[in-house]
């Protein structure tokens, strides 16, 4: 019915009107209100569409198992009039989007996937009118379906985008097949922030920033004002008539003068024109690095951070610092033992969300420090509170197996002091509470070995004054409560 | 969950027999008016997952904690910083002087009109502790533990009365809907003891807050996030023991019977508000045993009592820090305390700081520094937050609504420059952050907003504020709305 004459030429003016729309439907510009209300009818228009290629596609579909040619008329009108009311909903899309208020890439794309459906369905009518040649060839016709297929997918999903924001498809998607389908977000990718107590702050940040907006003109193919940008040697070897970088002065740093020239200024770096402009956060973040010594090797972690500095580089995915136990590589707990754990009554909390250790409290000790379950999570536990509970110094020598205590609570038990050797040679142990135990002065000679110890409650304790003296010449870091007010 | 499931799903409501019948009886326009009010939480709304296993339990936040409790003393009315903290003494020498007009340009005022004259500190100043913290006489006591406080000389706000105040203080928003600080902790953390609410709300003094229990409510959080009241006379928890003549097995029983009903109930709706009241029945009885033990003051020893200048069997603030105290070192999240009357215009004696701000300043000074030093030597201000502060701060201008000769002096309601401050878990001792200017007018630096506040509340409990959402009416809310910044400068 529809012959390949017809549809070539049909392909022909399909295209032409796709071009006017692409480049004549200024997206910035104002449309009239009539072209406003044919606009908003866009998200209507484009089932039209959807459901003609559906058709056409079932029909060819049943043509090809029922090895007919039954359908083909079916098949064909169905295209023609996908392509038409496609590019009906295209030119609605293209007014619509002059209304505003939708994210312009996202739009921009949202209007070539349209574009490239209408295009590849009014193709795909001239593939199936195809009697013979190039056209029928089984690639040819496959191509074709997968491009409006897929097309009306990836297109209808960014137009879901475009209404209901981003990461809408996903929100809910499971965990794995969200990490395939979320664009990594550039902002998390600029710099290499993820160890920071490894990557030095030139690598990680320097360089990057350097790259992206100097390297153009100062970087291996070209040294504009003989400075080359691109390595280390090229940055140490620099020689000019003042120093390129002055260690701790950004004011005497030519790389931080030339950029911090009044705006407008003809030797300011990056110049105004032909140049990728340079953001206030990257010019803090250069001064950061000479003021704290335009070191080569210091790691981001060890180099001290201001506010501004911390917040520029927490947006680019800086995560906490670790330091002490966090920094260690600590096997993921075993659920099962933490399941059985909890049943036998002791509360047992992951610290955080993705965290590999634990803290725990519980007031009947046996099954707390020395059950199974002790066995195979002691190296998790960090944080152990028994405060009030049947705790001997006996029972207290299990702490010995839990290696990463940080914090040890046993307030209130009836420890007397000996059971503090299980403990005194914990590398992390900083907080020891023994308010309102039984101990007394033999209790010193096991926390003296505890150089780590930032706080120490001795409250309601037995020991003595000379006892607290002592522990304070010998423990000159650590803060120790006696409850007296001072 | 987007509006469509919310809509199924109150139709589901509509549809069971139950709600059919009841809504029959208060006629249609009760059926709308239920269906609206009934908060409901679609299944498999993905954040919610983890409420199922119960509302209550604990779970993890999102980064290792400093603080695991908050005790916020909330000082209703709004305490004049410029009387406490803000130590202006350009302000005196301005004392009586009329109001230049480029100061109020512009500017509105919940009572003052016209050119009203500066006030200078109705109060001595002095500095002390290594930290040189100026803390007027009207607080002698907590001048010894200066050292432990980080203030926050600069804090502003968007709203000038008290009840929208008191709402953006503890929902992130001036109008009422949303949940509290409190709730958005227990949601985030669930409880530490599944004995005790993980949410207590303590008042004293002559009336309640403002804004009533909206400041803590659970808004569209399942109601079993709500701050539970507790009273330090009578009854510790209304409604909570049981009828005359109902023995606790039975009462056991019964709540078994009913959590069943309530389980097939779920099954058919999908409504969370019915995993809430199980957990609320089941916390109910549990709390009949163990909170009469946590409220019971007065098996305190005697010194501790009088440290905090308690007043057991009555209605005092100094009984509700002494709770705190023992609601904290049993696992409770968050203990919310109001003391009402702070709001000193000047209009009687009661609203003047010249009389009734001075007995405030007595009935708050001596509990909240022994809560601070009884929590430091047990070892728990480590990872106890205590906030205190108002809703706002007062004006550097003198009130006087009936612009006659008044033996009472007072100040209006500002909004854009007044003091809190925070000590124990996790933030700088001996600190102070922010200035405002001469007069303590406008913050000059280190301006933090209440939702900064927010922020760094719930960082200190582990948690990113742009990341502790809930799902409500096709959105993620959170509390900090669209603002928040955590304000590190004052994090040890
Ligand atoms: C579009 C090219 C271009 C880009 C991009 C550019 N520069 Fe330049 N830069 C020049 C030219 C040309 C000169 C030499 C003329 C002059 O000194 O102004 C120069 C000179 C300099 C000098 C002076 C060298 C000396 O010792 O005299 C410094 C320093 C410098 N640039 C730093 C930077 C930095 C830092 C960046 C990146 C933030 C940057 N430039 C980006 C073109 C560029």
């Amino acid at each position: 019915m529809i012959s390949q004459r017809f549809s070539r030429w049909n392909l022909v003016l399909i295209t032409i009107l796709l071009v006017g729309v692409a480049f004549l439907i200024d997206p910035s510009g104002r449309s009239s209100s009539i072209f406003r209300f044919f606009g908003r009818l866009h998200p209507a228009m484009i089932h039209f569409p959807i459901v003609f290629v559906i058709v056409a596609f079932m029909g060819s579909v049943v043509n090809r198992f029922t090895k007919s040619e039954r359908w083909d008329s079916l098949v064909h009108i169905s295209l023609f009039l996908a392509c038409w009311a496609g590019l009906k909903a295209v030119f609605a899309g293209s007014w619509l989007s002059q209304t505003g208020g939708y994210p312009s890439d996202l739009i921009t794309l949202h209007k070539w996937f349209g574009i490239g459906i209408v295009w590849s369905s009014a193709f795909l009518l001239v593939v199936t009118t195809a009697g013979s040649g190039i056209f029928q060839t089984r690639m040819v016709r496959l191509v074709s379906w997968a491009a409006v297929l897929g097309g009306l997918v990836v297109g209808g999903d960014l137009g879901g985008q475009l209404t209901h924001g981003r990461g809408f498809v996903t929100q809910y998607a499971p965990a794995g097949l969200r990490l395939v389908l979320e664009h990594p977000d550039p902002m998390k990718t600029r710099f290499d922030l993820s160890t920071p107590d490894v990557t030095t702050v030139y690598d990680g940040i320097v360089s990057p920033i350097l790259m992206e907006k100097c390297s153009s003109c100062h970087g291996a193919d070209r040294g504009k004002g003989s400075l080359r940008l691109h390595t280390v040697e090229a940055i140490t070897t620099h020689e000019g008539d003042e120093p390129l970088l002055t260690a701790g002065k950004p004011e005497e740093s030519l790389l931080i003068k030339r950029i911090e020239l009044p705006e407008g200024h003809e030797d300011q770096m990056p110049p105004m024109y032909n140049a990728k402009p340079i953001s206030h956060a990257d010019v803090e973040l250069l001064k950061w690095w000479v003021s704290s010594g335009a070191s080569f090797d210091q790691t981001i972690a060890s180099v001290e951070m201001p506010t501004t500095i911390y917040t520029i580089l927490q947006a680019y995915g800086l995560g906490g610092i670790r330091t002490g136990v966090f920094a260690l590589d600590v096997a993921p707990p075993d659920t099962a033992l933490i399941a059985s754990w909890r049943q036998k009554g002791v509360s047992v909390d992951v610290l955080a969300e993705g965290e590999s250790l634990l803290s725990v409290r519980c007031t009947v000790v046996q099954d707390c420090i020395w059950g199974p379950e002790a066995d195979g999570l002691a190296a998790n536990v960090t944080w152990i509170d028994l405060r009030n509970s049947d705790l001997t110094d006996e029972s207290m020598a299990g702490l010995g197996r839990f290696p990463l205590l940080t914090r040890v609570n046993v307030a209130g038990t009836a420890i007397s002091g000996s059971g503090l050797a299980a403990i005194s040679g914990h590398e992390y142990l900083d907080y020891l509470n023994l308010y309102g135990s039984m101990v007394d002065d033999n209790a010193l000679q096991h926390i003296e070995l505890m150089k780590k110890l930032t706080s120490l409650y001795l409250w309601q304790t037995k020991v003595s004054e000379e006892g607290i003296a002592r522990l304070r010449s010998a423990l000159p870091q650590t803060e120790i409560d006696t409850g007296d007010a001072k | 969950m987007n509006v469509y499931d919310e809509a199924k799903l109150k139709l589901a409501h509509l549809h069971t027999r139950r709600h059919f019948l009841k809504s029959f009886s208060a006629g249609l326009g009760g059926a709308a008016l239920a269906s609206l009010g009934l908060p409901s939480y679609a299944l498999g709304a993905n954040p919610l997952g983890s409420l199922l296993g119960g509302p209550l339990s604990p779970r993890p936040p999102h980064f290792a904690p400093a603080a695991k409790h908050v005790i916020f003393l909330h000082m209703a009315g709004a305490p004049s910083q410029l009387e406490l903290f803000d130590y202006k003494p350009i302000l005196a020498k301005l004392d009586g002087q009329v109001t230049p007009p480029s100061l109020l340009e512009g500017r509105k005022f919940a009572f003052i009109q016209g050119a009203p004259k500066m006030l200078g500190p109705q109060a001595t100043f002095k500095q002390h502790g290594q930290s040189g913290a100026w803390i007027s006489d009207h607080l002698p006591y907590l001048g010894t533990v200066a050292d432990e406080i980080s203030f926050l000389k600069a804090m502003h706000t968007d709203e000038f009365n008290h009840a929208p105040a008191q709402l953006l203080m503890y929902t992130g928003n001036p109008r009422l809907g949303r949940p509290s600080l409190g709730s958005w902790a227990v949601y985030g953390l669930g409880t530490e003891n599944e004995n005790l609410p993980g949410f207590v709300v303590l008042l004293s003094g002559a009336a309640g807050p403002d804004a009533g229990s909206s400041v803590y409510g659970s808004g569209f959080l399942p109601t079993v996030f709500q701050g539970i009241q507790c009273r330090s006379q009578g009854d510790p928890v209304l409604f909570l023991s049981d009828p005359d003549g109902v023995p606790r097995d039975m009462r056991k029983a019964s709540i078994d019977a009913i959590t069943k009903i309530n389980r097939q109930q779920y099954e058919e709706t999908q409504d969370l508000e019915i995993l809430t009241r199980i957990a609320q029945y089941e916390l109910a009885f549990r709390m009949q045993m163990s909170v009469p033990e946590a409220m019971d003051i007065t098996s305190e020893p005697a010194y501790i009592q009088e440290e905090y200048g308690t007043a057991p069997g009555e209605i005092s603030f100094a009984n509700n820090c002494l709770l705190a105290r023992r609601l904290v070192e049993r696992g409770v999240r968050f203990v919310q305390l109001f003391h009402w009357g702070w709001d000193a215009h000047g209009a009687g004696k009661e609203e003047a700081l010249n009389y009734g701000f001075k007995d405030r300043c007595k009935e708050t000074d001596q509990a909240i520094t022994a809560l601070i030093v009884d929590l430091k030597r047990r070892g728990l201000l480590e990872d106890t937050l205590i906030v205190w502060g108002g809703e706002f701060g007062r004006t550097p201008m003198l009130e006087n609504r009936s612009g006659q000769d008044n033996p009472f002096v007072g100040r209006d309601h500002h909004s854009d420059a007044f003091t809190m401050w925070m000590a124990g878990g996790g933030v700088k001792r001996g600190f102070s952050y922010g200035e405002t200017d001469e007069i303590g007018y406008e913050p000059v630096s280190g301006r933090v907003h209440v939702h900064d506040l927010q922020a760094t509340i719930l960082h200190q409990l582990g948690f990113d504020h742009t990341r502790l959402t809930f799902p409500y009416q096709g959105r993620d809310f959170r509390l900090t709305d669209v603002g928040g910044r955590v304000v590190r400068e004052i994090l040890a």
